[in-house]
C-alpha cells in the first residue's frame, strides 16, 4: 500500500509541478547566490548513510554531499531522508540535489534527471553453504529475505519471479529475519553480508549468487539543467583523479569498477 | 559500518520522544478545540451544520492520515504556499484529531438521556443551564474512557511524521536498527519507550474516572 500511495503521490506532485510551474526553480547560480546546498542523504542505509557512535550522519553519501558542498564553495544543509519521501522532498523544492543510493530507471528518470554514476553497490544472495543454489534458476522453495523496493528486490523479482521471497521494511530487519531462522537466504549487497560475517563468524552467509553491480546516481530535478551539468563534470573529474574510487574503497571494500557516463 | 546498540542510541530514542510526546500535546490542544466546534456543528438544530459537520467527519475520517500529512507538507508548497514540517504535523495531526474527538464528543452528549434535558426543563432551567448543569457534566464523564483511548492512538500514530522528516521515536528506532543490524533490543526498547506514555495516559484516565464517579 504504501509504495502505492508513493506512487499516487509522485503522480500528483508531477502533474502539480506542471501546472504551478518552476516558480521555485532552484538552478546553479541559486545556489551559488544563495551560499548554501540542501542535500537529501540517507540515514538508514549503511554504508551509504546511517548514524555513528554519536549520532551523527556517515556513510558513502554523507561523504559525497560534503565534498559536492565543498567543491561547490557553500554551506552545506543535510537533510535526512527515507525511500518514500527521497523523490517528493526533491519535486516540492524542499531540496536541490538527492544523493541516496539511487539506481536509475527510465521510469524514475520521468520524474527527475540522474547524474553520471558515482559509485554502486553490488546486490546478491547469501547463505549457508549446505543450501545447493548457485543461481536464480536453482531457487526452489526457499525462502530469501529482502529489503522492501531495493535494486536487490527489484532484481531478483526479475531473475526468479516465483520464489519464495520476504520482505522487509530495510536490510537490518531481513538481516534479523535470516539470523533468526525465519528465512533460509539472505539477499543484500556483499558489503553487508561480508561485514556480518567478521563480526559473527558463526553466521553462515557465503555467496549463493551475485546478481549484478548496480550504480548509484544523484538526483536532481528537471528543471535545474546547469545543477546536473556541474554534477556530471564533479564525476568525470572524480572518476579521473581516482577520488571517487577511493570513496568507494573506503566505504565498501571494493574496487569500482569503469562505469559508462550519463 | 555496523556498531554497537549503546547507551548514545538511548539518549538519541529519548530525544526522539520529545517529538513523539510534543506532536500528540499539539494535536491533542488543537484537535480538542477543532473538535468541540465540529461536536457543537454536529448536534445543533440547524440542518446545514449537521451536514457540514458530517461531511468533514467523513472526509477525515476517510483518507489516511499518511495521506492528509503528504498533501500538508508536499501539495501546498506547488500551489506557492511553503510550509514547514512543523506547521504540516500540526495541522494534518489537529485535523486528524478533531474529527475523531468531534465524534466521540457527540456520542456523549447524545447519550445523555433525552429526559435529563425535560428534567432539568421542569425545574424551570433554561437552555444554557440545563447544558452546563444537567448535560455537560454527565457527558464529560462518559467522554473519559473513549477521549484517553483516542490519545494513545494518537500518541502512537505521530509516528507517520516520519515521512516529513520528524526524526520521532519509531524513526529513531529505525535509524538506529540500520547502524546497529539489531532490531529486537532497538525496537522493544520503542516498545516499552511507547507503553510507559500509553500506559500512564490510561492510569491517569481511570483515576479521572474514579473522581467523576462514571459508574455511579
Amino acid at each position: 500500500m504504501f509504495k502505492h500511495l508513493t506512487k499516487i503521490v509522485s503522480a500528483a506532485l508531477i502533474a502539480g509541478s506542471f501546472m504551478a510551474g518552476s516558480s521555485q526553480a532552484t538552478d546553479l547560480q541559486d545556489i551559488l547566490s544563495e551560499g548554501k546546498v540542501r542535500i537529501g542523504v540517507p540515514v538508514d542505509v549503511a554504508p551509504f548513510g546511517s548514524n555513528d557512535a554519536n549520532n551523527n550522519p556517515v556513510g558513502l553519501d554523507v561523504d559525497m554531499a560534503t565534498n559536492i558542498a565543498e567543491a561547490l564553495g557553500v554551506e552545506l544543509e543535510l537533510q535526512q531522508i527515507t525511500g518514500a519521501n527521497r523523490i517528493p522532498y526533491l519535486l516540492t523544492g524542499k531540496l536541490d540535489i538527492v544523493i541516496s543510493v539511487m539506481g536509475a530507471t527510465p521510469q524514475r528518470a520521468l520524474q527527475i534527471a540522474f547524474s553520471s554514476p558515482y559509485s554502486g553497490i553490488s546486490g546478491g544472495v547469501f547463505g549457508p553453504k549446505d543450501i545447493p543454489v548457485s543461481s536464480a534458476d536453482d531457487l526452489t522453495d526457499q525462502t530469501i529475505a529482502v529489503a522492501r523496493g531495493t535494486t536487490q528486490d527489484l532484481l531478483l523479482s526479475k531473475l526468479a519471479p516465483d520464489a519464495n521471497i520476504q520482505r522487509y521494511d530495510d536490510d537490518a530487519t531481513a538481516a534479523a529475519a535470516f539470523t533468526s531462522g525465519q528465512a533460509e537466504l539472505f539477499a543484500t549487497a556483499d558489503i553487508v553480508a561480508k561485514v556480518m560475517m567478521t563480526q559473527d563468524p558463526s553466521l553462515e552467509l557465503y555467496p549463493k549468487f551475485i546478481m549484478m553491480f548496480n550504480p548509484t546516481h544523484i538526483g536532481v530535478r528537471h528543471d535545474s539543467p546547469q545543477l546536473l551539468q556541474w554534477l556530471n563534470t564533479y564525476v568525470f573529474v572524480g572518476m579521473l583523479d581516482g577520488s571517487l574510487a577511493a570513496l568507494t574503497e573506503k566505504w565498501l571494500g571494493s574496487e569500482l569498477p569503469d562505469l559508462p557516463s550519463l | 559500518m555496523i556498531r554497537e546498540f549503546s547507551l548514545n542510541d538511548l539518549v538519541f530514542m529519548l530525544e526522539a520522544l520529545r517529538w513523539t510526546v510534543g506532536l500528540a500535546i499539539i494535536a491533542t490542544i488543537g484537535g480538542g478545540a477543532l473538535g468541540i466546534i465540529v461536536a457543537v456543528l454536529r448536534v445543533v438544530a440547524f440542518k446545514p451544520a449537521n451536514w457540514l459537520a458530517i461531511g468533514y467527519i467523513n472526509l477525515v475520517q476517510g483518507t489516511p492520515l499518511l495521506g492528509q500529512l503528504f498533501v500538508f507538507f508536499f501539495g501546498l508548497p506547488l500551489f506557492g504556499i511553503q510550509v514547514d514540517a512543523w506547521v504540516a504535523a500540526s495541522l494534518s495531526l489537529s485535523i486528524y484529531a478533531s474529527a475523531f474527538f468531534g465524534e466521540i464528543w457527540r456520542g456523549s452528549l447524545q447519550s445523555v438521556s433525552q429526559r435529563q434535558w425535560e428534567a432539568g426543563a421542569a425545574l424551570g432551567l433554561n437552555y444554557w443551564q440545563r447544558l452546563t448543569h444537567v448535560v455537560l457534566p454527565q457527558a464529560l464523564r462518559i467522554s473519559i474512557a473513549p477521549t484517553v483511548g483516542f490519545l494513545v492512538q494518537l500518541v502512537k500514530n505521530t509516528s507517520l511524521a516520519a515521512l516529513i522528516g520528524f526524526i520521532e521515536l519509531t524513526r529513531a528506532s529505525q535509524i538506529i536498527t540500520a547502524a546497529t543490524f539489531a532490531p529486537l533490543p532497538v525496537y522493544t526498547t520503542a516498545a516499552a519507550l511507547y507503553f510507559i506514555i500509553c500506559f500512564s495516559l490510561s492510569q491517569f484516565s481511570q483515576r479521572l474516572e474514579r473522581r467523576f464517579h462514571v459508574t455511579r
